[in-house]
């Protein structure tokens, strides 16, 4: 079937099979590979984009449903010169939060569709630890990942 | 100032990773590759008859591979020579390669790989390790032994009857699955006579001689370049050589790129994981508390093959005593055949099994005693010149013992334990069913011998290389992987500092083995510790030579360094500076399982873990952890620290959350990240990591292998802050809710 | 995945002239798509429901009820004010489903039907996984997640939905829509106990598909109660939804209604008994969840599960009526 998409503020109109997964679109027909596959399940959150805005796993939404969305995926971020995104590899690389990183992509990913939100919340650690829920890292133990969002969002919140 | 705010360099490509830009296998352009994927059996034992290819599916589209195809020898490259890389005739355990498929895409593929269909015959299979050992069921070798390794030191069995007290328990440790996030991935290209593998791997010099090996070609022909590695854990050690041959047989058949990706699910269905283990510990002790004579039975379900068994055995017995004095000590170590898959290398690699059985059967016996388990240990804690029960002594500077003083400093030790305690004889008043929330505390103490053992370490030969360019900077060649450890930043920090140039002026990259000699694997903790410290010797080399060349003073800048390389090698030097390992001791020439002095260094830790139960849900919550860790210089506190973070929770995993199920043919049931579930950051608490580094000592100022140290503290530490709050011992792990919950539990095994 | 055909619906009638048998609808599709990719499920034909605009949405308030249609978000359910407040036992619920990322994705409809998380079903053995000789692969094998109510029978699984067991609780009808017209049914009545692999867990017909759901205006006090293995991201173990209704201090009327325990959302007759006419109190709710233990079968290994059981009865009630269970 012929979807309609905006993947990083391009128009896309794709022929694709209507439930290949959104994953293989990026990855697989164009060439978009930031997002990673861990689990292929919606459980390790290593293939999280953003879909209008908020962000999902890749590996569970076929084609069908993205038609109309607009996409963005890091690779997308990266180049819009976003600061909110800039402030976090900041404080990730000061906190040595990536070590294998194969599930830091799908985790930046999340950070930047929450932000708004997190920057009025202000949460808690343990806040941070239930927003981090839906991504699973084997490397880190997660506490340099914990300690760098605190770190962003408290680098943000000043003026 | 604290450990990790000293200046020292970031991850070196942190920025690529954060980006999503630093490429994994399956992250390369498709360049016309085919996929690649395999039939498995779906029974553990049995014979092949022959494979049935359905008559309905267009064969003529796809590249099949059997046994037949393999030009060279039918064989995994490892220390036994009984793993085959595509089945032989004999099926030995559920997810066993029978054949090999390549297609243009995914799709194809998975429709060919359902139109084979295996004829087999099925033979009765053996999953518990004492059932094979009776031989009814023949797997490997005469007696299903894949090694025994016994230690024996003094008269333990005449001890005993001299002995006051006699504590005996029995305990279990878990399979446990690796969870790297980024699945085993291979990447196979045709290139002049031979092959190119790129891909996810801890060993690259282990796929060129395995490759070269299935092939019936000459390593020369063999080039493997490693990727960026999304986790490893010891399961890309053996494992990649079987995926690499597989992807080389099926470009080679098909005469193109040939790309194997395992999904999560034939990953975990298919690759090795932790050797379960079952242990048995026998102690004597004087009324007083000293520990007088000890037995020891170890055995470790090895699965169908031997892969790495033997090595993980190797160190358990080395390990099993922990690091306790006593002079009457007698070890069986036994890893033994199963139809089970086979179980390989991952973190703590045998020792994360002993450190748990030793370290709650000192609690069983301080209870027996009446005394305090943190005294007991004091009590026996080995100090510098004291005998190991194979023989080695403990070297200078390392002392058990301070370890568990820090620990209980920075944990609180026993102010919590007496709040605690005190809590929990409060909190009956509390309504429903009464008592339903208890604390405990408990402290776990564990070490871990740097390298591979010394036989083995000898025989690698490793080799490192320095090459300076014209433009005055170094690069820095070895075969060490990165997979998440900070291979590439440590060991260029290393290159820098032993020659005195900016960090910036060391040029590193993921190994291509074309380029790098054989600095052996990346595995045993040992890419820091032995790896650097040929770096080390290699960049000393380099740096005397440019002294003289030069003529510099012995302490200069960076700059005036660079410029006075970038001379020498513009002036037609070469600078080429190697460095090879060559123990001076002879005496481990002949043991190859316990030599006499097995590790140069040990590395040393101590875990104090509080939990909270609900013992009415038996949710069991880890509130507090602390790691104290002793290895030596810390070359990247920073990317240390992290490991150890990363190593307890995995420690945290295998205790509570990870509880792997088999199936009727003894392949993992719960082959998915949502059935087989490790923590995730809302089932950890914050953890507290410190650093022994006491700058005046001679034992800091070289590192000692710390990669696999902290995900051996948890397991028991947890375990018996678990005793402290149900009154139970927990002789099993993942201590479950079931556990908690059922009050006639199992407490034996 | 096997070859389907594939029908976009645009209005829940294209939608269910669509659903002939062997299709199966596409909403949020986090369950349905895995269970494809590892031909769990096999569809001829899937129906995609996402761009039905009808079947989106919450209306309603607590003193009239409301009303969730059932292609609705569950990150939609846990936004609504009304959820929230007037029906705390499904909002507690719902926050706990998965994560964030599929909540974001994952529909009411989605979660009433999902198939079951047992290990041998998804693993292609079927509900009722029996082996050749006859042998029950789950009575028999690693039952220890299995059911411990109904366990006469052949269906062991546990039912996977946790939203309908709070919904059953308040009291929720299911509007279905199907080539026959709407009908409203109890929620509870959209499961069945399948005996065989041939047999399907939902009693909806041919054709049917969930429209909406709607719950009774908000009397009383309700509240679950869930006890999990891992914080976050993993289906309870155990969990107690509680509805009651109170004259004066005593309980006038009460739902129980329990996840984990049978093939189907269990509604425990006995604890309801129990509470009935009494005073909430930790002993009282005590007294129910003992109630409710009474008929437990539990198989060989999850015999754990009727201690958990008491317990979040126990504490669910606890906590619709404010009593704190963790204090004297």
């Amino acid at each position: 079937m012929k979807i309609q998409m905006n993947v990083n503020g391009q128009e896309r109109i794709l022929d694709v099979p209507p439930l290949r997964r959104l994953i293989d679109i990026l990855r697989e027909d164009m060439g978009l590979v930031a997002a990673k596959i861990g689990c292929g399940e919606g459980e390790c959150g290593a293939c999280n984009v953003l879909v209008d805005g908020e962000a999902v796993s890749a590996c569970l939404i076929p084609a069908v449903q993205i038609d109309g969305c607009r996409i963005v995926t890091l690779e997308g971020l990266a180049t819009s010169n976003d600061d909110a995104l800039a402030a976090l590899h900041g404080a990730f690389l000061e906190h040595d939060a990536s070590q294998c990183g194969a599930c830091i992509p799908g985790i930046v990913m999340t950070c930047r569709g929450m932000f708004d939100d997190l920057r009025n919340r202000r949460p808690s650690e343990a806040e941070v630890r239930g927003l981090l829920a839906g991504h699973l890292c084997r490397c880190t133990g997660y506490e340099a990942i914990v300690r760098g969002i605190l770190k962003w969002l408290e680098m943000k919140s000043e003026p | 100032m604290t450990q990790a705010d000293r200046n020292e360099p970031r991850r070196r490509n942190a920025s690529k990773l954060f980006y999503g830009t630093e490429p994994f296998v399956d992250d390369l352009p498709a360049q016309g590759d085919w996929h690649g994927g395999t039939v498995r059996s779906r029974i553990a034992h049995g014979r092949l008859i022959r494979l049935k290819f359905s008559p309905e599916f267009d064969w003529s589209q796809v590249v099949v591979v059997t046994a037949a195809d393999i030009p060279g020898k039918n064989l995994v490259v490892c220390h036994e020579e009984d793993q085959p890389s595509l089945c032989d005739g004999t099926i030995r355990h559920y997810g066993e390669p029978l054949a090999l498929i390549a297609a243009p895409d995914g799709e194809l593929l998975h429709k060919a790989l359902r139109a084979v269909e295996p004829v087999v015959e099925p033979l009765p299979a053996v999953f518990d390790p004492f059932e094979s050992l009776k031989g009814e069921t023949r797997i490997f070798g005469k007696d299903n032994l894949f090694l025994e390794i016994p230690i024996s030191k003094g008269h333990a069995a005449k001890q005993f009857a001299s002995c006051d007290v006699v504590v005996e328990t029995n305990h279990f440790t878990p399979a446990q699955e690796h969870a790297y996030l980024e699945t085993q991935g291979m990447r196979a290209t045709l290139e002049g006579n031979g092959v190119r593998i790129e891909g996810s791997m801890q060993c690259p010099y282990y796929l060129v001689a395995g490759v070269a090996r299935l092939l019936g070609i000459p390593e020369t022909d063999v080039r493997v370049s490693a990727m960026q590695t999304g986790g490893g854990f010891g399961g890309k050690e053996d494992f990649p050589t079987m995926l690499a041959g597989h992807a080389a047989l099926l470009a080679r058949k098909c005469g193109r790129p040939v790309r194997m990706i395992y999904s999560r699910s034939e990953d975990m269905a298919a690759t090795t994981k932790r050797h379960p283990a079952w242990i048995r510990r026998k102690t004597g002790l004087s009324r007083a508390g000293q520990f007088l004579a000890m037995e020891l039975d170890v055995v470790l379900d090895g699965g169908a093959y031997a892969t790495l068994s033997p090595f993980v055995l190797s160190r358990a017995a080395l390990h099993a005593v922990g690091p306790y004095r006593c002079d009457h000590v007698s070890i069986c170590a036994r890893a033994v055949a199963t139809n089970h898959p086979p179980n390989g290398g991952f973190r703590g690699f045998g020792c994360p099994q002993v450190h748990f059985a030793t370290e709650t059967h000192i609690e069983a016996c301080a209870e027996k005693l009446g005394v305090d388990p943190v005294e007991l240990r004091r009590m026996n804690l080995m100090k510098p010149g004291d005998a190991m029960p194979f023989g080695q002594l403990l070297g200078p500077g390392t002392y058990p013992g301070v370890v568990l003083d820090e620990a209980l400093h920075r944990s609180r030790f026993e102010e919590r334990r007496a709040e605690i305690e005190a809590k929990n004889r409060t909190s009956e008043r509390r309504t429903d069913s009464g008592d339903f929330e208890k604390r405990g505390i408990g402290l776990a103490m564990f070490m871990h011998g740097t390298g591979l053992n010394a036989y083995w370490e000898k025989s690698v030969r490793s080799r490192v290389r320095l090459a300076a360019t014209a433009e005055g900077q170094v690069c820095v060649l070895t075969a060490q992987a990165e997979f998440g450890q900070g291979t590439l930043t440590a060991l260029a920090k290393i290159a820098a500092e032993s020659i005195g140039l900016a960090d910036s002026d060391i040029l590193i990259d993921h190994p291509d083995t074309a380029l790098v000699p054989d600095s052996g694997p990346t595995v045993a903790s040992r890419t820091v510790s032995i790896v650097g410290s040929l770096i080390h010797e290699a960049a000393s080399r380099l740096r005397q030579h440019i002294e003289e060349r030069a003529g510099l003073a012995a302490i200069y800048d960076p700059r005036r360094l660079k410029a006075a390389i970038a001379s020498c090698v513009s002036g037609g030097d070469s600078m080429v500076f190697e460095a090879e390992y060559s123990p001076t001791d002879d005496t481990d020439d002949a043991n190859t399982w316990a030599p006499p002095n097995a590790y140069p260094a040990y590395a040393l830790g101590c875990c104090v873990a509080e939990v909270k139960i609900d013992t009415l849900t038996g949710e069991i919550g880890v509130v507090d952890v602390h790691m104290i860790c002793d290895a030596g210089a810390v070359v990247c506190h920073r990317l240390a620290t992290n490991q150890v973070f990363g190593g307890a929770v995995q420690g945290i995993g295998w205790a509570l959350t990870e509880k792997l199920a088999w199936n009727e043919s003894g392949g993992m049931r719960n082959a998915s990240l949502s059935d087989y579930a490790i923590p995730s950051a809302a089932d950890v608490p914050e953890i507290h990591a410190h650093f022994l580094d006491d700058q005046h000592s001679e034992r800091y100022r070289y590192p000692i292998g710390l990669g696999e140290l902290p995900m051996e503290g948890p397991g028991p530490a947890i375990a018996n802050a678990v005793a402290m709050a149900t009154g139970r011992r927990p002789r099993r792990l993942p201590i479950s809710p079931e556990w908690i919950v059922c009050s006639q539990g199992p407490e034996e095994s | 995945m096997k070859a389907f055909e594939y029908v976009g619906a645009t209005s829940v009638d294209q939608a269910v002239k669509a659903l002939t048998p062997g299709s199966a609808p596409l909403a949020g599709g986090t369950d349905l798509i895995n269970r494809m990719k590892d031909y769990v499920t096999s569809p001829e034909r899937v129906v995609y429901l996402n761009d039905v605009k009808e079947l989106a949405g919450i209306s309603g308030d607590a003193a009239s009820g409301v009303t969730i249609l059932a292609g609705t978000r569950l990150a939609e359910i846990l936004a609504s004010e009304v959820v929230k407040s007037a029906y705390p036992a499904l909002w507690q619920t719902t926050s706990e489903v998965a994560t964030p990322q599929i909540r974001n994705m994952a529909s009411l409809g989605g979660n009433l039907f999902q198939h079951p998380r047992c290990w041998y079903y998804r693993s292609g053995f079927g509900l009722v996984p029996k082996t050749t000789d006859g042998k029950h692969m789950l009575r028999e094998g690693d039952n220890r997640y299995a059911a411990i109510f109904m366990t006469d029978g052949d269906a062991l699984y546990v039912h996977p939905s946790s939203l309908a067991v709070p919904l059953i609780a308040l009291g929720a009808k299911a509007t279905l829509v199907g080539p026959e017209g709407e009908r409203t049914v109890e929620v509870e009545e959209l499961y069945k106990v399948p005996t065989s692999n041939s047999e399907s867990p939902f009693a909806t017909k041919p054709g049917e598909i969930l429209k909406s759901v709607t719950i009774p205006a908000s009397k009383g006090k309700n509240a679950s109660y869930e006890a999990r293995h891992k914080q976050a991201h993993d289906w309870p173990l155990v969990m107690a939804s509680v509805n009651l209704t109170f004259s004066g201090e005593t309980v006038s009327d009460a739902r129980v209604v329990v996840y984990g325990v049978a093939p189907v959302p269990w509604r425990s007759k006995a604890a309801e008994e129990a509470i009935k006419d009494k005073v909430i109190t930790v002993e009282s709710a005590r007294s129910a969840g003992e109630a409710a233990a009474a008929g437990a079968k539990p198989l060989s290994m999850n015999g754990f599960k009727v201690s958990m059981l008491k317990t979040v009865i126990t504490r669910a009630l606890c906590t619709s009526a404010g009593n704190k269970y963790w204090e004297a």
